[in-house]
């Protein structure tokens, strides 16, 4: 039996399509069993690269141009409903979460936003502690304290 | 070696700040310990409400003066910080450096407890003492200061 030209187009669309699957399969594979990608993401938050190319790329004049672009093309929901919907997405998702790179990288964030929080909190009240010593002693007009005049900040900032 | 910094002592607002953190850890674990406690009576059909009213008051009071004692007298002793003092970068010390012994912790609660009762007209000596201490820092003889830039490194490990 003969096949048409367009049984014969057919047949090999779909051999390119089940080839590119497996090798793109193949690849994920290698990549999440080699932890790839969670070595590079921890290593990639943890020296800062991401937060800078992140400004670089949205300050750059054309950013806003493409962005818009990209979003108003018919295209662009069918795709991404389609990552969405994929097991691969899942599996690279649940891989990040779980590596251990990015959990401490996250830990040290928070710990780094606590500490940084309660710093702000201290040189507040060090502030109202000598506003509030000041107003006392204007109110009984007495002389201020020796360390009121000079105090040091108790961050150390 | 350079000359030893001034202490740089801590304020009403620092201290409240303190106080009020301290306050709500206390009464979160008390919180807890009477759900627990609420729990695990219900396992043999006892319920809190059932119980005389006296009775209820008696160990709800109690349980949360002893709860208060443990937690600030055994800080102090121990660290010479609680939590809340400890996140203010605070510590609690003798006048000549020392820490806190068992005794002198005690002096300074009963102190603390005293300068609260006439609206807490005790603490606002804080305002007006040149190392600004209050009447619980009077009578138990300690200061508050703000730790120093070696005590911040080596407490830096275990804090926040």
């Amino acid at each position: 039996m003969q096949m048409t030209g367009l049984g014969i187009r057919r047949h090999l669309s779909t051999r390119a399509s089940s080839a590119l699957y497996d090798i793109w399969e193949s690849t994920l594979d290698t990549v999440l069993r080699a932890r790839l990608i969670e070595r590079t993401t921890g290593i990639l938050l943890s020296s800062g690269v991401v937060e800078r190319v992140a400004v670089l790329v949205a300050e750059h004049p054309a950013t806003d141009h493409v962005v818009t672009l990209l979003l108003e093309s018919p295209g662009f929901d069918r795709m991404l409903d389609r990552i969405l919907a994929s097991e691969q997405l899942d599996r690279v998702v649940t891989q990040i979460a779980e590596s251990d790179e990015v959990r401490d990288a996250l830990r040290q964030q928070s710990t780094g936003m606590a500490e940084e929080v309660a710093g702000e909190l201290r040189s507040r009240t060090a502030a109202a502690d000598a506003r509030l010593e000041r107003l006392a002693r204007s109110l009984l007009r007495r002389h201020s304290a020796p360390q009121e005049t000079d105090l040091p900040n108790p961050n150390g900032r | 070696m350079g000359p030893a910094a001034l202490p740089v002592y801590a304020g009403l607002a620092t201290r409240g700040v303190a106080f009020v953190i301290d306050a709500a850890i206390v009464n979160a674990v008390a919180f807890a310990i009477a759900a627990s406690a609420s729990l695990a009576l219900s396992i043999f059909g006892v319920s809190l409400d059932e119980l005389p009213t006296g009775l209820s008051l008696a160990v709800g009071a109690g349980g949360w003066i002893v709860l208060n004692l443990a937690y600030f007298i055994g800080s102090w002793t121990l660290a010479g910080q609680t939590t809340g003092i400890r996140l203010m970068s605070i510590r609690i010390k003798r006048t000549n450096g020392d820490p806190l012994s068992f005794r002198r912790a005690v002096r300074r609660l009963i102190g603390s407890v005293i300068a609260a009762i006439p609206l807490f007209a005790g603490y606002l000596l804080i305002l007006v003492d040149d190392r600004r201490r209050g009447l619980n820092d009077r009578l138990a003889d300690t200061v508050v200061v703000f730790l120093t830039e070696e005590e911040k490194r080596h407490l830096r490990p275990t804090s926040l």
